[in-house]
């Protein structure tokens, strides 16, 4: 008893003591981590809604974007990153308008491609700028654009003199389309003659030692003629690091380092 | 093509989700500002039985209200209502009643501010 009384009792005590000196802490901690947790998987569903949106606006460059889908693009991202960080928005605030966004956008550049009216209400029209070394200053105007930044654009499209150029368009995403005169353009293989038989899409047959079939038939390829070659070259499969194939059966074929 | 269907598919969704928030909003909020204006006559009458029997359905009803709204309500509006209906029992059970009738009365009129700021009206839209 007095045992008890002496130790037990004034450990218990203390026990007792620094665990409530310690739970609003633990309490706090807890919840904080309840909250990133809740950002964690926020997060989470947020990048798979993304990328699922993005496959479904389909496939184009940042550079080739038209300035509505660049403006949507902009518009998901910011409409997005609001409830991703703040728990206190629901998350639907997030879902309905990006689902809203990218489906007007797919309906809009289905009528773009269906009516051409549509499509130049939309988009506008690309203009030429200069016609046989001529620049059309009322065009220049009304792109608002500097003599400067037309330079500049035709500078990155490696053409310095403006009179080697015979058509200059500004495309409706804003880039600069350029053709020269006949007697400065680079002479193609059939003018000098020097065509050479189509061999096709070169493609990768096999990586790091494995087989991708779903490439074959771009190549004429099949399983017994890469056995065949691999026969011939006396390479084992697990040893080739890279192989591309064509349609006429030239190959490039790349070791496996450690091999 | 698929790509069109998949638009539709989704605006559809859309449309029908944000229906049937303002459908799920207006069912919570109505049910909830009956049994609150029902607790209010109770405790003007200081009926004390019919007003424990009456806070209870309405602990319930906002637990299980709760849970839906805060999917598509901002939670910080929610919040407001989570501080005041559980203070309703406790005013209840110490006969508080003026306590109760400002608390009551307060939460009737955010449950009037979430219903008609959810509504697609011109004021709500501009």
């Amino acid at each position: 008893m007095l045992l008890v009384t002496v130790f037990v009792i004034p450990q218990r005590n203390k026990f007792i003591r620094i665990k409530k000196a310690f739970t609003p802490i633990i309490k706090t901690i807890y919840l904080r981590e309840e909250i990133m947790l809740v950002v964690f998987f926020r997060t989470i569903i947020i990048y798979i809604m993304v990328i699922i949106f993005i496959r479904l606006m389909g496939k184009r460059q940042i550079g080739e974007l038209q300035p509505s889908e660049l403006v949507i693009t902009i518009m998901i991202s910011e409409v997005v990153s609001l409830p991703m960080q703040d728990s206190d928005i629901p998350l639907v605030s997030a879902i309905i308008p990006a689902a809203t966004l990218v489906a007007f956008e797919i309906i809009l550049s289905y009528f773009n491609l269906k009516f051409e009216k549509f499509r130049a209400l939309v988009q506008g029209h690309s203009l030429v700028i200069i016609r046989n070394g001529v620049i059309d200053q009322k065009q220049l105007k009304r792109l608002r654009m500097t003599v400067d930044d037309l330079m500049d654009s035709l500078r990155k499209k490696d053409v310095f003199d403006i009179n080697t150029v015979e058509y200059a368009i500004v495309e409706t995403d804003g880039s600069l389309s350029v053709l020269l005169k006949p007697e400065h353009r680079n002479p193609s293989a059939k003018a000098l003659g020097a065509v050479e038989d189509d061999t096709g899409l070169p493609c990768t047959v096999v990586i790091d030692g494995k087989i991708i079939e779903s490439d074959f038939k771009d190549c004429g390829m099949t399983r017994e003629k890469l056995d065949g070659i691999l026969k011939n070259q006396k390479i084992p499969l697990e040893k080739i690091f890279l192989m591309v194939a064509d349609n006429s059966n030239f190959t490039i074929i790349e070791r496996n380092d450690d091999a | 093509m698929k790509r069109i269907a998949a638009a539709i598919i989704m605006l559809t969704l859309v449309l029908t989700s944000c229906i049937a928030s303002i459908r799920v909003l207006q069912k919570s909020s109505t049910e909830l500002i009956e049994l609150l204006e029902s607790a209010a006559f109770y405790a003007q009458n200081e009926d004390s039985n019919s007003l424990k029997t009456a806070t209870d359905k309405i602990q319930t009803n906002w637990e299980k209200s709760r849970k839906q709204l805060s999917l598509f309500l901002p939670h910080s509006e929610l919040d407001a209502l989570s501080i005041t209906i559980p203070t309703l029992s406790d005013f209840c059970c110490d006969e508080a009643y003026d306590e109760y009738l400002e608390a009551c009365y307060e939460s009737v009129h955010t449950l009037e501010h979430l219903n008609h700021s959810t509504k697609p009206r011109l004021e709500n839209l501009f």
